[in-house]
């Protein structure tokens, strides 16, 4: 009876030994494929998942959206849709012009074709409604992205620069590619009714006209850059900072340690006069610079290669963005959301794009001196992020009427010519006009409601008071 | 079958298998081979004409990364605390010269528990009392502090010194010094001498910085390699 209890207790203590052995060999075996000293472990070392734990708050719909909107009223004159268009009560046709070319391409059966200018230009003359997209936007992805599947010859359109409805034509979605000056037209059998929709709407018809600068100026300007005649505002000077200051030395090591994760004990951090605080890893592989001024640069080498699509790297760039900002927002100040505003394919070397972003806050434009958001997507990885966002005060005044935009190109024309370098006729330098927007010019400590013009060969843009057209410096 | 056979060769089996894993281990991190690696690198060090002098150090442990401030003392209180100095009685003795560089030091308020007496020499009629910086053990290389004296008075300050201002909360693995060593080339040929090989803090040089314009740093763990011309080779040991 004895011998058995104890040949029990033996077999029992033997598979108690096969189970411990089997987890230590485990145990043994992720620390030879890690490459980590067992003897030199903590139990901070085992980490599961990335370790990457952000909430996401920014996606491509939320910044993929058309520089401006132009709606050809029943009239034949047209309105402009654009970001400081805030009096139109909201910009909620652009979302909803979105939604209906996404039904519009996914619902019916739909066929492309090429379509000549002329016959493009024409369908515009008429009520209708496009969006239009000042930075590249690869056309077969775009459109895949709206939900195309598969669209015989969409592989021929580079890049969008326009894509619009016509109410006379409600079975044709038209495309402009603007990388090969080609026109097409996506034909399906089921009709679109958007723009049917937006001209019975009195809003709309009420929205104020647009004008080409060839109108407003002498006989010999053809820019067809459209400009209001009058503009009702309410914005107000109100007062700006950076996003963080130098002084903030936990908020900047908080920041900081997003971008190097565990590895930020061992990063180099080097502290200079001016208050500029830089983070090494490694033989400056990768660094990071807080400046002074609350801007943040990071700058990572790789020798990645992959190659990944313009929207998965434009995803990769919003997840970055996200992860490395500076929270949280204060009550106080706007809450300023980026969205895309310029891209560049990035060809040499490892191949990528860089995304430059704009700030707004609702429909309200934030003008800075260099585009507050930069991200570089190459070989599948971030090498390049810099952001120099502004803190904004939430700020309104009383309606009024801004300085007309024609006058204020009329009045500084010699500003103009300066910020040109050049020396031009006025109507020279009306026809160089590329845009005129308004909104706030964060200069100085301060936000100021302004005119901002650009100019086609120019270095800089320029800014005027919004309500006196005096030149900001 | 037989489960209690199976089960003893189970046993067996995974004890190997484990003390496999532990002996590859070992090899891996430098625990076992160390007189074979020892000549290995003798060997491949004399390849490239260089000859190891030293013994190389063994068994370092994880060490933290030092965060510092750089101390700035402005000229004017610099002047002014030598002029202030000449009231004071002449020093004679060595001793009478340590005494007043460290209070020389303490006025101006740059000196803690880091700073060590590093040397006193004497030549053409001027001493210098030499300083310099430690952490626990370990020298801080490239800070010092010499205080300069004519005539028993001190008459020049010249220092550069990176003040610990805090250590990371963890400690870095420590590359072994064979392998700071097998980092070394030797471009021209000529016989280069090892005379000394030690764990020292290190501010990483980097043509990327404006070292003129720092104020804060960090320092790390790095093997500093002595050469028989008098050279230092810093290589960063995490």
């Amino acid at each position: 009876m004895n011998e058995k209890k104890t040949y029990k207790i033996i077999e029992n203590i033997k598979s108690l030994l096969i189970v411990v052995l089997f987890l230590s060999a485990i145990l043994l075996l992720y620390f030879f494929w890690t490459d980590q000293n067992p003897f030199r472990m903590s139990f901070s070392d085992f980490s599961i998942g990335g370790g990457e734990n952000f909430e996401r708050s920014l996606y491509v719909g939320d910044v993929l959206l058309p520089s401006r909107m132009e709606v050809v009223k029943d009239s034949g004159e047209m309105a402009v849709i654009t970001d400081s268009a805030r009096y139109y009560g909201s910009f909620v046709y652009v979302d909803t012009f979105l939604g209906s070319v996404r039904k519009f391409l996914t619902s019916g059966e739909i066929v492309l074709e090429e379509v000549p200018k002329e016959q493009y230009e024409e369908a515009y003359r008429f009520a209708s409604a496009k969006c239009c997209f000042d930075y590249y936007l690869p056309g077969a992805e775009y459109l895949s992205y709206l939900g195309v599947e598969k669209l015989a010859g969409m592989e021929n359109i580079g890049s969008i620069r326009e894509i619009g409805f016509v109410l006379g034509a409600p079975e044709s979605l038209l495309i402009r590619d603007g990388s090969q000056s080609k026109y097409f037209r996506i034909v399906s059998d089921q009709a679109d009714t958007f723009v049917a929709r937006m001209m019975a709407d009195e809003e709309v018809q009420a929205m104020p006209n647009y004008y080409p600068i060839s109108e407003f100026m002498g006989a010999q300007v053809e820019n067809s850059v459209r400009l209001p005649l009058t503009i009702e505002t309410d914005l107000a000077v109100s007062k700006a900072s950076g996003e963080i200051d130098s002084e903030e030395s936990e908020r900047i090591t908080g920041l900081a340690r997003t971008f190097f994760g565990d590895t930020f004990d061992f990063v180099r951090k080097l502290g200079d006069a001016s208050g500029r605080v830089t983070y090494m890893y490694g033989y400056a592989e990768t660094v990071l610079i807080v400046d002074k001024d609350g801007s943040v640069e990071y700058k990572s080498e790789s020798d990645a290669s992959a190659n990944i699509s313009y929207f998965q790297a434009l995803d990769m760039a919003l997840a970055f963005i996200d992860s490395h900002s500076f929270a949280p927002e204060s009550e106080k100040n706007m809450k300023l959301r980026p969205y895309l505003s310029d891209v560049g394919e990035i060809l040499s070397g490892a191949r990528g794009y860089r995304f430059e972003f704009g700030l707004k806050d609702g429909c309200c434009e934030i003008f800075c001196p260099a585009a507050p958001i930069v991200v570089e997507v190459t070989g599948g990885k971030i090498s390049y992020y810099y952001r120099n966002v502004p803190a904004v005060e939430k700020a309104s005044g009383k309606m009024q009427e801004a300085f007309s935009a024609v006058n204020t190109i009329a009045l500084n024309y010699e500003k103009l010519k300066e910020v040109l370098r050049e020396e031009l006729s006025i109507d020279a330098i009306a026809d160089r006009i590329v845009s005129m927007k308004y909104g706030y010019l964060v200069r100085d400590g301060e936000a100021i409601p302004a005119w901002e013009i650009a100019l086609e060969g120019a270095g800089e843009k320029a800014y005027f008071d919004l309500y006196t057209a005096e030149p900001l410096e | 079958m037989d489960w209690t056979k199976a089960k003893t060769i189970l046993i067996i089996a995974l004890l190997a298998t484990n003390l496999f894993l532990l002996g590859s281990h070992a090899m891996r991190h430098g625990g076992v081979g160390d007189e074979e690696n020892g000549a290995a690198l003798l060997q491949i060090l004399a390849s490239r004409n260089i000859m190891l002098e030293v013994e190389v150090p063994k068994n370092h442990k994880p060490m933290p990364i030092l965060q510092g401030e750089y101390v700035d003392a402005s000229d004017e209180e610099v002047e002014a605390l030598i002029e202030g100095s000449r009231k004071n009685e002449p020093c004679e003795s060595r001793d009478d010269y340590i005494k007043a560089a460290e209070d020389f030091i303490t006025y101006l308020g740059m000196m803690d528990e880091s700073v060590a007496l590093t040397d006193v020499t004497e030549e053409k009629g001027k001493t210098q009392v030499l300083f310099e910086s430690r952490i626990g053990p370990v020298e801080v290389a490239g800070n010092y502090m010499q205080c300069t004296f004519e005539n028993g008075r001190i008459s020049g300050f010249k220092y550069r010194w990176l003040k610990a201002a805090g250590m990371s909360q963890r400690k870095a693995d420590i590359i072994s010094a064979a392998a700071a060593l097998l980092t070394l080339e030797n471009n021209e040929g000529k016989e280069i001498r090892i005379t000394g090989i030690n764990l020292v803090y290190h501010v990483p040089e980097n043509s990327d910085v404006d070292y003129g314009s720092a104020v804060s740093d960090t320092a790390f763990p790095t093997w500093e390699i002595c050469t028989g011309d008098g050279e230092r080779i810093y290589v960063e040991a995490v």
